[in-house]
């Protein structure tokens, strides 16, 4: 999951051909501060333009014992040189400003000098409430990003506990990150850095158990659970504290502990029997503080239970703020109940669900130029019901021809969300991208507002389809503009409206170019190299807002805008 | 780590007893007591966790143990458990669990039994660790570091992996969570699979690595390892045959156990084969076409291998017919059913069979290149076994079959159905029921060298055993309290333990009972 251009050019690597032109480039890499040559590391000439229509080269050469490196026999041109080395944070050479450089025929560029800033190390010791070394834990240094708008824990660095506790976490890029120990069959060591992606699996044969009855000698019984704590020591995600993390330095961070108290949330299910041998479950999902959004969707939370009789109990839920979503079949009906729990330090003894009957939702796809009525246009999409109060309680749609269908939706507020979004209509060869102008069911300005179910919920939903794009250029400015992780985003009016962010990599002069934008108001960005994460994060945005440009775009047109560079973390 | 309670939906029955456990006054309920002891001394030992966990469950009850090393579980639901204890500075100790390749034992729970005197043995853990740098004496981060130990597959002396670990930027490792024993130590890096591990101290021949001895609980530091980044060797040769396709399988003479061995096809027209990615060592070679095989033995240095020329000859043909005894045709054995395997007589394992069988035509042929095999049946009823195979008046059973162009006369294989029964208990010195042993069944004499007649079992928690289908004939017990797998068919490790088994002797249809004291 590493999506460095810089690593991606290292898979276009074609072959220097030798040519009668002969200029040539030379220089050395060196360790910024210290000034000491680096030996063996990698040294990246990109020639050509990447965007929109990319024909670059490249050409890699590795420095030797003094850190010298050359490249010869070059056409004349211009390009940008990079370098890596493991240890050390890649780099652009920035000398000539921008970044970019050029050449003539048979000019020789020499004493080129690459600084190389040495990346960050955490080490440190991982105890248990006694003080004695806790043995194959994961320690782990992670970072937010973002899956279709959804925040999701990316782990650039995993590496386990040795008998003494002590754990060591290196080749950090310089930034900020949430360190955290997770004690599970995530025993191994990861590292993803643009040198070196390496995964190598210290996997025990025994996994350790999740949940913990503590039994102790007065007779009282506490369940605990091996959650991740996260520095400074909390098992809460929400007030994990970012560590910051230097060029060359050596953070130490202790753990103590990774054993919380959990608790049980125990209730029934209201009214008649549910279906006996049917899946009737009841599930938890964490919440954040708002209520609005899923904190940290994490893979090390299972708090699912099947409902017996009409009860239900659910084991080891830590504390913390949940939706209950509960689904079942009573009478050969399936129904759904929705609500949310706060679990704080205590068990939760009597929780009442009331289920409602689960509804169908219907919709058809209205396409622009369509004149078979839908009956022989196709659409292709994967389309979602997600649940306004959580992401994880979402319906995924089933499409024939035009026609849309949501079955067993729980009643309940959601955001519909379509993405991959492609029709075939008659009169058109093959099927081509096309954009949502507008949703509405019945009363209901679904776009706008999302879609509210309720029991007599039976409006279908009908979605206007147009592929009538238009195109966006521009370049990014500033005097810190870097290459190359730099982006650009055109982040939509309708900052829920995930389908419509669009992201775009940055050619070396700093142009960009979108093709197929759906008309509409949007406002462009261009976040820096370290906000990698951040591209799809609307708060970010929100923190953002005088660096951004508004742009509107209509049918057919191609916009032209220039974004200013944003420096600095998104925190 | 997760089961999803969906996929636990699929399990029926299983998902009651996890019901009833959630539950607990719905069961019945059950006291566990025990004792934790440090291994060696019998010393008790305070502080350490012990965890008793449903099967099949990711939850586990926990209690610590005291000042008297004694531990208690009360109100425990009836239902199968996992019990251990750990401790920081100890080997992690599984009920019943003697090594690391042993199963752990599960711990039925129920009011018919009394457990109270369960004692678990921690040893004190030891460690390996060091350095790995490349020649230039820079540090090799990010490789992965194993310990090895030796072990048997089928008898032959072979390596287990037991741990992994990696590197990190200063090129250091730590292997730890060791019981005492010898251990190789090797480092590779994942990302270059080209290059053959290196062992410590400076060698990519595991033959030539260096053994580090642990003492329970030591540590031994310094294990430094030099990476020498050497590439494995690619084995070229070329196999001419007179059958078309032809596979190459390489076979290490020190192989690693769970590891698959390297087989490739060779050119189907020109017979050349390379096989990629071989460390240095000594291998047999073989080359299988058709049922038809010949091995060569190579010998893997730092010179790049000579390109190896294999044959596999035109095979010889001979016949061979299947007869039932009396027992055996009452019983309605089933000859077209039957399959029987030929094997080059070699101290390698492993090594490819060639299978024939009566089908529907009984007398059959049999075609193999010339030379000396071992003959054994692999499809047959469990009640019946090969009770004689002959070339006109030479046993091809117990001794090897010598194949050359002046056989004449038919191979005749006699079944018989007449198997013995074996049970017993195995005890220690003081005479207490061993459970979870290894009890393995070894034939002496002549027929020493028939591995289909060796067998074994475990005990079970009351140290009972049994073997259900035994042919007759001469045999010695073992039952030892700690064994590598397969260690008894190798003639160097039964040496030290020849006089320690308990003779017997099986008669046809008969069932013994047999006391066998556990070698410790």
């Amino acid at each position: 999951m590493n999506f460095l251009p810089m690593a991606l050019a290292f898979l276009l690597i074609q072959n220097a051909t030798p040519s009668t032109q002969s200029a040539s480039i030379s220089g050395i890499v060196v360790e910024a501060g210290t000034g000491r040559p680096i030996a063996n590391a990698a040294v990246q000439l990109l020639t050509g333009s990447p965007a929109p229509n990319p024909s670059q080269s490249s050409f890699i050469a590795r420095t030797g014992r003094d850190g010298t490196f050359s490249f010869t026999n070059l056409k004349p041109g211009d390009g940008l040189l990079g370098a890596m080395a493991p240890g050390y944070v890649s780099a652009i050479y920035t000398g000539s400003g921008t970044g970019r450089m050029a050449w003539t025929a048979n000019q020789k560029l020499t004493n080129i000098r690459i600084e190389l800033a040495l990346t960050g190390t955490i080490a440190g010791r991982v105890v248990n409430q006694q003080g004695d070394p806790m043995t194959n834990v994961a320690v782990q240094a992670v970072q937010m990003s973002y899956l279709e708008g959804k925040r999701k824990w990316w782990v650039v660095q995993s590496r386990p506990t040795n008998d003494l506790g002590e754990y060591r976490l290196f080749w950090l890029n310089p930034g900020r990150y949430y360190i955290r120990t997770v004690q599970a069959d995530a025993v191994q060591t990861s590292i993803n850095t643009p040198g070196r992606q390496v995964s190598i699996s210290e996997k025990l044969d025994i996994q350790p158990p999740e949940l913990i009855r503590s039994l102790a000698n007065d007779g009282t019984v506490s369940d605990e659970a091996v959650l991740p704590i996260y520095f400074p020591g909390t098992p809460e995600p929400g007030q994990a504290v970012l560590v910051e993390i230097r060029s060359g330095q050596t953070a130490r961070i202790d753990f103590q502990s990774s054993r919380v108290p959990v608790h049980r949330v125990r209730g029934r299910i209201a009214g008649r029997p549910v279906e006996s041998g049917a899946a009737n479950t009841v599930r938890l999902v964490p919440l954040d503080a708002t209520g609005s959004q899923d904190t940290f969707p994490d893979d090390y939370l299972d708090l699912e239970s099947l409902i017996e009789g009409n009860t239900f109990e659910i084991r080891g839920v830590p504390p913390g703020t949940y939706a209950v979503l509960a689904d079942l079949h009573r009478d050969g009906t399936s129904m759904s109940a929705r609500t949310t729990i706060d679990v704080r330090n205590a068990d939760v003894n009597d929780l009442v669900v009331a289920p409602t009957p689960n509804v169908r939702v219907t919709g058809s796809f209205l396409i622009d130029g369509d004149t078979s009525d839908g009956k022989e246009s196709y659409v292709f999409t994967q389309i979602y019901l997600r649940s306004k109060t959580s992401d994880a309680d979402s319906i995924e749609g089933s499409m024939t021809h035009s026609a849309l269908t949501f079955e067993n939706v729980p009643t309940g507020d959601y955001f519909v969300y379509s993405a991959y979004l492609s029709v075939e209509i008659p009169g058109k060869d093959g099927s081509f991208p096309a954009y949502i102008e507008s949703m509405r069911a019945g009363g209901q300005d679904v776009m706008q507002n999302g879609l509210h179910v309720d029991s007599s919920f039976d409006q279908p939903i009908r979605i206007m389809v147009r592929n009538d794009f238009g195109s966006v250029s521009g370049r990014v400015t500033g005097p810190a503009f870097q290459l190359p992780e730099s982006v650009v985003v055109l982040v939509p009016r309708l900052r829920n409206d995930r389908a419509r962010y669009k992201t775009t990599g940055v050619d070396t002069t700093g142009e960009f170019h979108f093709k197929d934008v759906a008309p509409g108001d949007y406002k462009a960005f261009a976040p820096g190299i370290s906000d990698y994460p951040a591209r799809q994060d609307p708060d970010f945005f929100a923190t953002h807002e005088a660096d951004g440009r508004d742009v509107k775009v209509s049918a057919g047109s191609d916009r032209s805008v220039d974004v200013p560079y944003i420096v600095g973390d998104p925190k | 780590m997760h089961r999803s309670l969906r996929q636990l939906l699929a399990c029926g029955v299983l998902c009651g007893v996890f019901a009833g456990l959630s539950i607990a006054q719905q069961s019945r309920l059950n006291t566990v007591l025990g004792v934790v002891l440090r291994s060696g001394t019998n010393e008790p030992l305070p502080g350490a966790s012990v965890q008793l966990q449903p099967s099949g469950r990711s939850e586990a009850y926990e209690v610590q143990t005291g000042n008297d090393g004694r531990f208690q579980f009360r109100n425990i639901p009836d239902g199968n458990y996992s019990l251990a204890a750990v401790r920081s500075g100890f080997v992690r100790a599984d009920y019943g669990r003697r090594r690391t390749s042993d199963p752990p034992l599960i711990l039925a729970v129920d009011p018919n039994r009394t457990l109270n005197t369960i004692e678990l043995r921690m040893v004190p853990a030891a460690s390996i660790s060091g350095r790995v740098s490349d020649a230039e004496g820079e540090p090799v981060v990010a490789a992965i570091v194993r310990a090895w130990q030796e072990t048997y597959t089928d008898g032959q002396r072979a390596l287990r992996i037991i741990t992994t670990v990696s590197t990190d930027d200063l090129g250091n490792y730590r292997v730890f969570s060791l019981t005492p024993g010898k251990y190789y130590v090797s480092a590779v890096i994942r990302d270059k699979t080209t290059i053959a591990p290196s062992f410590y101290p400076d060698t990519t021949d595991v033959r030539s690595a260096g053994l580090v001895s642990l003492s329970a609980g030591s540590s031994a530091g310094g294990i430094n390892i030099t990476y020498r980044s050497e590439a494995a060797r690619t084995i070229r040769g070329t196999v001419s045959s007179p059958y078309a396709e032809t596979n190459v399988q390489l076979l290490s003479r020190i192989p690693i156990v769970n590891e698959g061995k390297l087989l490739v096809f060779a050119d189907p027209r020109t017979g050349s084969f390379s096989i990629p990615q071989v460390s240095p060592g000594g291998y047999v070679l073989s080359a299988i076409s058709d049922n038809v095989s010949m091995l060569t033995s190579i010998e893997v240095g730092n010179a790049p291998a000579a390109d190896i020329r294999i044959a596999i000859p035109t095979p010889i043909e001979i016949a061979a017919r299947v007869s039932l005894d009396s027992k055996a045709a009452s019983v309605g054995i089933d000859i077209s059913q039957l399959l029987f395997a030929f094997r080059w007589d070699s101290d390698v394992s492993d090594l490819p069979d060639a299978t024939y069988g009566p089908g529907k035509d009984n007398p059959f042929t049999i075609r193999l290149a010339p030379g000396d095999y071992r003959m054994r049946a692999v499809v047959i009823p469990r009640n019946a076994y090969v009770q004689s195979a002959r070339l006109g008046n030479i046993d091809v059973l117990n001794d090897a079959l010598h194949l050359d162009s002046s056989v004449r006369t038919p191979l005749e294989i006699v079944i018989a159905a007449d198997t013995g029964t074996l049970d017993g208990v195995v005890g220690n010195a003081q005479k207490h029921p061993e459970p979870n042993v290894v009890v393995a069944l070894l034939p002496v004499g002549a027929r020493r060298q028939r591995s289909d007649l060796y067998q074994n079992v475990r005990t079970d928690e009351a140290g009972h055993f049994q073997f259900e289908h035994v042919p007759p004939g001469d045999y010695s017990v073992y039952a030892w309290e700690d064994v590598e797998p397969t260690a008894w068919m190798n003639s160097n490790f039964m040496r030290e333990y020849e006089s320690l088994g308990k003779p017997i002797h099986i008669d046809a249809g008969a069932h013994q009972t047999v006391q066998v004291a556990a070698i410790p």
